[in-house]
């Protein structure tokens, strides 16, 4: 194997101390001597080669190395031993009787994961790309590795002694005889330990796997937002699927009597305080005055600065970043690290060394338990996940337009005329998605009122946290972040979550078409889109008649007919907006509904050409060229991430307030017309009350609603400064919902509402469009309001036209009404 | 004058300023104050054995006059005795309780105050005898006032020092030696005398008199009627025959139970130079668990199935047996009653919680045992216990 993996580069190396800097959660060794071992490698120019465990021969021995230290010896060096661990390792091979022919990390961590680096480095021997857990654990017993069977043996080096062989029946008395010597008398106090050692079967079977992977991709996409002057705190909580639980201005550390140390967190404004219990690694977070714990083992607690450093409780990093902001970020570790043994380990650990004893509070808990629910019957289960649906859909839709309005549009903001037709063409492919997606909210609901339930255009604002494939919907600019993001949204159901989201996202895609698919459904945060659709339709096919599940009125289908879009436009994908609706009131025309979103989405099978998957893909293979040829090359505007007018109770922290006035006083008027389009939906799906004039009239203003208005005024927002300060900053469209959005029950007085709401938006639009720090595009805007809002009127009382009833009127009823 | 003539003429005085003393409290009722005071002591206040030896001391030398607060006149002198330390250097028998009327004597000398009385500073299992046998010892009555219906783990947590009562000076003391010093407050006097008594001059074990006071500021600052509270409670407790001891108990405290099982694991550690102790309980189907962190005292409970905890200081988290009898973190007292499959050890135990009495829960109470918490790692603030579900 020594032949195998690929070479890892100085770059790839402190991306891997970065990353694991976040995934030591505050241990896993200190920052400093990741970078001192880094500077090893390169004195020596032995790079190692990083080895995926599926390409270790079956009969390869393997073993793992770290450091064991306690903090003042730490403290007290200069430089860190680091040629211990290949002493301790080499010992371990001689007592293990095998040759190792690879070298392991066992914890993530900005010093734990470069000795083995080192190692593999100077004895020419490969890293396997793998760890024993997600995150560096405290007790040994929390490494998956610590599962081996059969009493274990390590080889513990110290500075200027011979090699200790150790042997322990369990993880945990291993632990025991460990620290005993390390804290014994005489001891320096630092040591390098191997352990571990074991066949590579077996190390496929309790493997983190792809866990250096993973760190690098994570100090990657810090950096990369650093240099990209992006937000490194929110680049590093997406990519963990993590929020910012606690900002400081400083923190001191103070031993506790239970064993453990307080990292105490001072507030920016200096009247609260986070507690972050440890031993080494986190095990607790605890916001002062809280009656619960902020968040805990096994789940990940750990640090950046608000300008992307990393760093540890270790004394020396903390005296580095001392004078920067601190942010501590709480993630979740994933669902298998969450099962109750591993659960109950920590929490022993925990009550062992601070004095909380309750229970696990799990960091994203309301989460998981909306999808613990049972439900009583089929159509219950039905209109929840649908209802679920739904709302996935509109954030995705939200998400996708704030990303094709980000777009520059032409060489007058710095592009040439290449890069020009690159954002052209992704912003039109954006926005095609972005109607597809619509698409799917709309069949989406026409599958809810097929079974009885209600039409569901609500959704909780921006950020949100993980939702599905363990990712955050938030509101970014176009970038590289942002389009893998999409790419592991749209994972087809049978392409694994490493070749979609992880480190391979750049080869060529390999889906499995002979997997099986339509794996159990556990509704939890990894699962993908394709996934629940995959559930919903399964739930639909093996419904019996028994079942009546579409019993609701099929008058109140909304379909193409309805909206005027069953016809053909050269160039578009269905539809005349690339929109395809149909009426939905059997089984049949139910799944072929499923099949249509899936299909467009991810791709049944992940093949197909015309997938928002694919197209993500390409458009990243496109950006990423482009960037080859001009590694200056933005092509997005540098607008802020999840723009808020107003904080709400329903979002995850990450929101940027704007707080420009004349600013404000746009997304005043985006959020009014977006809520306003959101009413005149749950009206139309409300149809069978109301008269074939008023159906038409809310279809003929929503469409014009949106290109003629919402989406003028969200480029107007990209161009207009975020702050009330000096700042590079823009604003963009933050799509808020302010107001309880909820159907207008009363069809007569429901009008009058819209029609009042246009006309006050079309004045609101006219009133700002006059105004000397605002464009004057605005006023054009608030024009085509005035003439919706009269047209809407007219053609809910049956005064309008009918011949001038198609797609587009509003332009000729202009021209119409001027002449 | 003479020692003889002193004590004589003392007595002579003391008729006059202790009129309203009573010897209400006979050696019958001592094991009811032992039991209550035992419950009360909240798993500390001093081991159960050692409060039974003690007991017996005060039957040898005849229980003292007990004063309630009311009948102490406003003039009158006295101030806290106790014996502070370590419970394993204060282990032997019989307890040196002389040490405390030698701190007691002392600080009267540096006062230039006549005691007329002797106050306690709280109550538990042997920490309720100790001011009785200087009373006795000294001829002086008990005033039936503490600092805290309970055993405390910090002098900020005593009334006097949340009435501002000045603590100083304090006196520190073993048969041989005597050592004074004063500090402003109750907080700032804690470390010194802990550092006193484990400095090597005193076998880490001594007698301690402070806060000196008259009667006025006895009434304002004391809590009332703490031993026959005391006595109450074991009383409630011994005569529940027949009936269920652990709603007798609850009952009189208008406590609730927080957690019933078998104690499955009691560690102490010491870190720091501070003892933690952790006493882990696990419910009769196994399902369950509780924790209890104390420092001697009885801290924070927690269940594991819920994420808030059970009760926590000033309020109180009594130990009780199934079948009533009480007991304490010490050693002697708790390994009788953990589960120990070899020695045939399977009792179930229930913890008890209780509200602490108002004059307790007052903010620098609070504070002072928020800070006990969060030396030991809670991050949480103090929620009554009414208020804990």
């Amino acid at each position: 194997v020594t032949e195998s993996g690929r070479p890892l580069s100085r770059r790839d190396l402190e991306d891997l101390v970065e990353g694991a800097a976040l995934l030591g959660a505050g241990g896993g060794g200190p920052r400093w001597v990741g970078l001192q071992v880094i500077t090893a490698i390169a004195e020596a120019d032995k790079w190692p080669r990083l080895l995926q465990p599926e390409d270790l021969d079956a009969d390869a021995r393997v073993a793992g190395t770290a450091s064991l230290a306690l903090p003042n010896a730490l403290s007290a060096s200069d430089q860190f031993p680091w040629w211990l661990s290949e002493c301790a390792f080499t010992a371990l091979e001689s007592a293990y009787g095998h040759t190792l022919d690879a070298v392991l990390p066992i914890a993530l961590g900005p010093a734990n994961a470069l000795l083995p680096a080192i190692v593999a480095a100077k004895l020419g021997r490969p890293l396997v790309d793998v760890a024993a857990a997600p995150r560096a654990c405290p007790f040994l017993a929390g490494y998956s590795y610590a599962s081996l069977s059969g009493p274990l043996l390590a080889a513990l080096a110290m500075p200027g002694r011979a090699p200790q062989i150790l042997r322990a029946p369990s993880a945990v008395e291993m632990q025991q005889i460990l620290m005993k010597e390390v804290q014994s008398q005489g001891s320096p106090g630092i040591a390098s330990l191997a352990l571990f050692a074991m066949p590579a079967n077996k190390l496929r079977q309790i493997a983190y796997y792809y866990g250096v992977s993973k760190a690098i991709d994570l100090g990657r996409t810090i950096r990369s937002a650093r240099e990209q002057q992006r937000d490194p705190v929110e680049a590093a909580c997406s990519a963990l699927g993590g929020k910012v639980v606690f900002r400081a201005s400083r923190a001191t550390d103070v031993p506790n009597k239970s064993g453990s140390s307080a990292l105490t967190f001072e507030s920016l404004d200096g009247r609260s305080h986070l507690l972050v219990y440890h031993l080494a690694e986190n095990l607790l977070a605890w916001r002062e005055g809280d009656l619960t714990p902020t968040a805990m083992g096994p789940d990940i607690v750990t640090y950046l600065t608000a300008d992307g450093l990393t760093f540890t409780n270790d004394a020396v990093d903390l005296a580095a970043v001392s004078g920067h902001e601190l942010v501590v970020i709480a993630a979740a570790v994933p669902e298998e690290w969450r099962a109750s043994s591993m659960v109950s380990g920590w929490s022993a650990g925990i009550a062992a060394t601070t004095a909380y004893a309750g229970a696990y509070v799990p960091t994203w808990r309301s989460r998981e338990i909306a999808h613990t629910k049972s439900w009583p019957s089929l159509r219950d289960e039905l209109i929840h996940l649908l209802t679920e649906a739904a709302e996935i859909e509109h954030l995705i839709c939200c998400q996708y337009l704030y990303a094709a309005f980000s777009l520059k549009q032409g060489e007058s903001e710095g592009l040439d005329w290449r890069e020009a037709m690159h954002t052209r063409n992704w912003a039109q492919l954006l926005l095609l998605i972005a109607r597809q997606e619509m698409e799917h909210l709309a069949l989406v609901s026409n599958l809810l009122t097929s079974f009885g339930g209600a039409p569901h255009f609500e959704r909780p604002n921006f950020p949100q946290s993980k939702r599905y494939s363990e990712l955050q919907f938030r509101l970014v600019p176009f970038s590289e972040e942002m389009l893998r993001r999409f790419i592991c949204l749209e994972r087809p159901l049978n392409v694994p979550w490493r070749e979609a989201c992880g480190p391979d996202l750049l080869e060529p895609p390999k889906p499995d078409l002979s997997a099986p698919v339509g794996l159990e459904f556990s509704g939890e945060a990894k699962e993908s889109l394709a996934a629940l659709y995959d559930h919903i339709g399964r739930l639909i096919s093996n419904s019996s008649d028994n079942d009546a599940l579409f019993i609701g009125p099929p008058n109140a289908q909304i379909s193409g007919d309805i909206l005027h879009v069953n016809f053909p436009r050269p160039g578009a994908i269905g539809g005349v907006w690339d929109v395809t609706l149909f009426d939905i009131t059997d089984r049949q025309t139910a799944l072929r509904a499923i099949k249509l979103i899936v299909d467009q989405g991810e791709g049944g099978r992940g093949a197909e050409e015309y997938t928002h998957y694919r197209w993500f893909r390409e458009m990243l293979e496109q950006y990423l060229g482009a960037r080859m040829d001009n590694p200056k090359f933005e092509p997005a505007r540098l607008l802020v991430s999840n723009p808020i007018l107003n904080q709400h109770s329903d979002a995850g922290r990450g929101g940027t307030l704007i707080t420009n006035p004349a600013t404000r006083d746009v997304l005043c008027l985006f959020n009014g017309v977006y809520e306003t389009l959101l009413l005149l939906l749950y009206r139309l799906y409300a149809n069978p009350e109301m008269t074939a004039n008023q159906v038409t009239a809310l279809a003929y203003t929503m469409f014009p609603l949106m290109t003629q208005v919402i989406r003028p005024i969200a480029e107007i927002l990209t161009a207009l400064p975020a702050y009330d300060y000096p700042s590079p900053f823009r604003a963009g469209p933050s799509f808020e919902i302010t107001n309880a959005i909820d159907l207008l029950s009363h069809p007569a007085s429901a009008f009058r509402v819209l029609t009042e709401k246009l006309s006050a938006l079309s004045l609101y639009a006219n009133e700002l469009g006059a105004r000397a720090d605002l464009p004057d595009r605005l006023t054009s805007i608030g024009h085509n309001l005035f003439i919706m809002a009269k047209k809407f009127e007219s053609v809910a009382a049956g005064n309008y036209p009918p011949d001038l009833l198609v797609p587009g009127v509003a332009h000729y009823y202009t021209q119409r009404s001027q002449n | 004058m003479s020692k003889a003539r002193n004590t004589a003429a003392r007595s002579g005085r003391q008729r006059s300023r202790t009129r309203g003393a009573a010897s209400w409290l006979g050696p019958g009722s001592l094991e009811d104050v032992l039991l209550g005071s035992c419950i009360l002591g909240v798993g500390g206040g001093g081991p159960r054995v050692l409060g039974q030896s003690l007991l017996e001391l005060v039957k040898k030398l005849g229980v003292p006059m007990i004063a309630t607060p009311d009948d102490v006149a406003d003039t009158a002198w006295m101030a806290v005795s106790a014996c502070a330390g370590s419970p394993t250097a204060a282990a032997v028998d019989p307890f040196p309780y002389q040490v405390a009327t030698v701190a007691y004597r002392e600080l009267e000398s540096r006062t230039e105050k006549r005691f007329d009385y002797v106050l306690a500073g709280e109550l538990g299992a042997g920490n309720s005898f100790i001011p009785m046998l200087v009373a006795a010892k000294l001829g002086l009555p008990l005033v039936d006032a503490s600092g805290a219906r309970r055993a405390m783990t910090t002098l900020p947590e005593a009334t006097f020092a949340a009435n501002g009562v000045p603590v100083a000076p304090i006196v520190t003391a073993d048969e041989n030696t005597t050592v004074t010093f004063s500090t402003d407050t109750a907080i700032n006097a804690d470390p010194v005398l802990r550092a006193i008594i484990s400095s090597g001059t005193f076998p880490d074990f001594a007698g301690i008199a402070l806060w000196t006071m008259n009667g006025a500021t006895m009434k304002r600052s004391a809590i009332p009627n703490t031993l026959a509270y005391a006595r109450d409670l074991g009383e409630a407790l011994r005569s529940a025959k027949g009936r269920d001891p652990v709603t007798a108990v609850c009952g009189f405290l208008n406590g609730k139970v927080l957690f019933r099982g078998k104690i499955v694991n009691v560690t102490e550690q010491v870190v720091a130079g501070f003892d933690v102790g952790r006493t882990t309980l696990k419910s009769r189907d196994g399902r369950a668990q509780c924790t209890v962190y104390n420092q001697n005292e009885n801290l924070i409970a927690w269940n594991n199935q819920k994420s808030t905890p059970l009760a926590m200081g000033p309020d109180l988290l009594c130990w009780l047996t199934a079948d009533g009898e009480p007991f304490t973190n010490a050693k002697p007292d708790i390994a009788k009653y953990a589960h120990n499959p070899s020695k045939k050890l399977d009792k179930e135990v229930v913890l008890i919680g209780a509200s602490a009495p108002k004059q307790s829960r007052v903010p620098s109470i609070i504070e002072a045992c928020m800070k006990l918490l969060r030396q030991i790692g809670y991050g949480g603030p103090y929620v009554a216990i009414e208020d804990l579900s």
